[in-house]
């Protein structure tokens, strides 16, 4: 992975133009998902929009991955492979997407659970997904100039924890910008002491995310050699954003989301 | 699924270097440079010293691989 790159203003500009362009497809994506919606269908959407807007799907650059994003139904934690399975209701999909402009990357995900029109409301998905949302604005609020990563870390691993849910550990969160992976790590658990992580300074652009399971945090790999899903076959949530800090605070470089993509 | 010509064998991370490389204990013993498969990099998949991992070497240079899972 490239070492630590710290931006200038003039290229978390640029930075915010891709987070711009990546929130009105993630904002499509997110409107045209529902019932009976297939995910090689959302996959085609997303080229579609991405190159409206004259950028490139960041996931098509990593070697031997042929889709724009990955969506993640139910047991599944990262990297699926978008394929005819059709959305139904009451499944909880997690899509991932990242764009790339102007030399710059953005990286963002969202999950919901697809309304049923016979049950409105599954209170345990909602509560386990509204935790997710949680953790992530708790984790965007340790981005302060002076904090440590370990301070980020800490928010997301609380807030999943003292609900009863549980962090995966081998999927973190990281820098981001020229390259879609950059230093520093950021994992969704403290396992360092506070002073070993990096502290937090204006220029650094990080893509949080909060990766957990409704289960144990055990994970493992489906036969197609990309997929990750969990262990015990339960679900799992997926909410990341692109935030930089910069001398003025900090900035949402992609948007988050309500319950159902809302705004 | 190993590529055309490759071998896969599993070891353990015994240290993280720099630029996604990490020195890895074959389990024959053997001591081999890794960097990480493109496989692993849409999401930041986290590798330690300690974890468990597959590897694909080709015969060309059997002192370098690529990890392609974590195992654990």
């Amino acid at each position: 992975m490239p070492g630590l790159n710290i931006k200038t203003e003039k290229e978390i500009e640029i930075m915010k133009e891709s987070g711009q362009i990546l929130n009105r497809v993630m904002e499509t994506l997110l409107h045209t998902l529902g019932i009976g919606v297939s995910m090689l269908e959302l996959n085609a959407l997303a080229e579609k929009e991405i190159e409206k807007y004259g950028a490139k799907p960041s996931f098509k650059m990593v070697s031997g991955y042929k889709w724009a994003i990955c969506t993640c139904v139910n047991n599944i934690v990262v990297h699926g492979i978008p394929d005819n399975y059709i959305a139904k209701g009451n499944d909880v999909i997690g899509i991932d997407l990242g764009v790339y402009y102007r030399g710059f990357h953005t990286d963002s995900s969202w999950t919901v659970r697809i309304k049923d029109d016979k049950s409105e409301k599954n209170n345990a998905v909602d509560k386990f997904l509204t935790v997710g949302r949680l953790a992530l604005d708790k984790a965007i609020e340790q981005v302060l100039p002076g904090n440590y990563i370990y301070d980020v870390s800490e928010a997301i691993q609380t807030t999943v924890e003292d609900a009863g849910f549980s962090v995966v550990r081998s999927l973190i969160g990281h820098g981001i910008g020229k390259h879609l992976h950059e230093d520093p790590e950021i994992p969704g658990f403290v396992s360092n002491s506070r002073e070993k992580t990096l502290i937090i300074t204006p220029g650094l652009t990080m893509a949080i995310e909060v990766i957990y399971n409704l289960g144990s945090p055990e994970v493992i790999y489906k036969g197609d050699g990309w997929t990750i899903q969990t262990k015990d076959g339960k679900i799992s949530g997926l909410f990341e954003t692109t935030v930089a800090l910069s001398d003025r605070g900090v900035i949402l470089l992609t948007k988050k989301y309500g319950p159902s993509g809302d705004n | 699924m190993a590529h055309q010509g490759t071998t896969e064998a599993v070891g353990m991370v015994v240290e993280a270097l720099p630029n996604t490389l990490f020195r890895v204990k074959l389990n024959d013993g053997r001591l081999i440079l890794c960097h990480l498969s493109g496989k692993m990099r849409i999401n930041y998949i986290k590798i330690m010293p300690g974890d468990s991992v597959k590897v694909e070497l080709t015969p060309y240079d059997q002192t370098k691989g690529r990890i392609t899972y974590r195992l654990k």
